[in-house]
């Protein structure tokens, strides 16, 4: 250090130094960096909240996970969407699809129509008519979790109770019969890129007629047990996070 | 304020910053990593958040991407370990603008690190000694005295012919 000959050099006068930091600013690697996107930014807030709740020392106690938060990160859509367009192509989609979950029978004019009950509970709101569509945390077929835990699927913004209707490349359609959480809809779509879907259906295993509990926060469906086929365990689960 | 609205309203604010900190110091993919590992830093420490949020979380980014580097570097040493003969590799950070002022970029390259460290958050995050004593961690005092110090390395650097710059590692 002695022997560095800058340390027998003058300081920069305050000019000197207002030249040489804006000579150095030009030279700024994230000069060029474009805004982040509103989606990214919803979607990185929804991250942080959802690897939050399953770091809760609550849910440690029912089994330490230890998968890596970082392999969520490159999300798909990740926005809630109340789309009344969406609706009207799920509609028009649904026609031929299995009797378990067609919404009704002319497709093309009863988009405020109640989903049929069936042996199913009865909703706690009057669906809208809607579709939301939900993302898929990429990722989600390489996530180790903790035990689901109560006090976590309780966080979740959306929580409802559906049969899968259809599923397709890039789509999973599900007709909610109860919604515990979030505003109720007549549908519920999940779409993400296929391979990402894909990886959700590794965890998930959404079959076409069968029924699920699915529950959702920052608009991208919550894995790690908390969506899965519909069991009497599960269905508890949701009924201690949700008792009203 | 609810804690998801305080949150929300903070994380806005810092994103964007941040962003830029992590793509001057890391690739794309590990400032990504970083960034996440951060905001669920704030998220978890909301309570300990200051008034003036930003040189904290440019600290706690350090931190998260100087975590994130470690990580690479080992899964990096385990790669060429099950390779054998091959030498570990870690994806570079980024550049510098070149074409714009090659003299001066190879005149920072060449300073040790944590003086460039210095200019980096001086000029491209446009902080004040006070505020980069915050993400470093350490006084004010010495923070000012290092600057001085690393500015004019800096400029012994530039007055040198090109070519013989000093290697950094003092």
């Amino acid at each position: 250090m002695s022997e560095d000959p800058s340390d027998q050099q003058p300081e920069l006068s305050a000019e000197e130094a207002a030249l040489l930091r804006e000579r150095l600013r030009r030279l700024d690697p994230a000069a060029g960096l474009e805004p982040t996107p509103e989606l990214t930014v919803a979607r990185l807030l929804a991250q942080a909240r959802e690897d939050q709740l399953a770091d809760l020392p609550e849910t440690r106690q029912t089994g330490v996970h230890d998968r890596s938060r970082l392999t969520w990160l490159v999300a798909a859509a990740a926005l809630v969407l109340i789309a009344g367009v969406g609706a009207v192509v799920l509609l028009d989609r649904d026609g031929g699809s299995t009797p378990a979950a067609a919404p009704t029978s002319d497709p093309s004019t009863d988009v405020q129509s109640p989903v049929p009950g069936g042996s199913e509970p009865e909703g706690t709101g009057t669906p809208t008519g809607r579709a939301t569509v939900l993302g898929v945390p990429a990722g989600v077929g390489s996530a180790r979790c903790a035990v689901p835990a109560a006090e976590v699927l309780s966080r979740q913004t959306l929580a409802f109770d559906a049969v899968v209707s259809e599923v397709q490349d890039g789509l999973v359609t599900l007709t909610p019969s109860m919604f515990f959480a979030g505003e109720p809809t007549t549908q519920v779509e999940v779409q993400a890129p296929p391979e990402v879907l894909q990886q959700l259906l590794l965890a998930v295993d959404f079959q076409e007629g069968e029924r699920y509990l699915v529950a959702a926060t920052g608009g991208e469906v919550a894995v790690c047990g908390y969506t899965g086929a519909w069991t009497p365990d599960l269905e508890q689960l949701y009924l201690e996070a949700f008792p009203g | 304020m609810a804690p998801d609205q305080r949150f929300d309203a903070l994380a806005r604010e810092l994103i964007e910053p941040l962003r830029r900190f992590l793509a001057r110091r890391a690739d794309p993919a590990t400032a990504e990593d970083a960034l996440a590992e951060t905001l669920l830093v704030l998220w978890r420490r909301l309570d300990d958040v200051p008034e003036q949020p930003l040189p904290w979380a440019y600290a706690v980014a350090r931190n998260c991407l100087a975590n994130a580097l470690r990580g690479e570097r080992r899964q990096a040493r385990l790669a060429a370990r099950a390779a054998s003969m091959e030498q570990p590799q870690v994806e570079e950070g980024p550049e510098v603008v070149l074409g714009v002022d090659d003299e001066l970029a190879t005149a920072l390259a060449a300073l040790p690190e944590q003086d460039a460290e210095l200019l980096r958050l001086w000029a491209w995050e446009q902080l004040e000694p006070r505020e980069i004593a915050e993400v470093l961690e350490i006084t004010a005092n010495a923070v000012s005295v290092r600057l001085h110090r690393a500015r004019a390395r800096l400029r012994a650097q530039l007055e040198r012919v090109p070519g013989e710059v000093e290697t950094p590692g003092l």
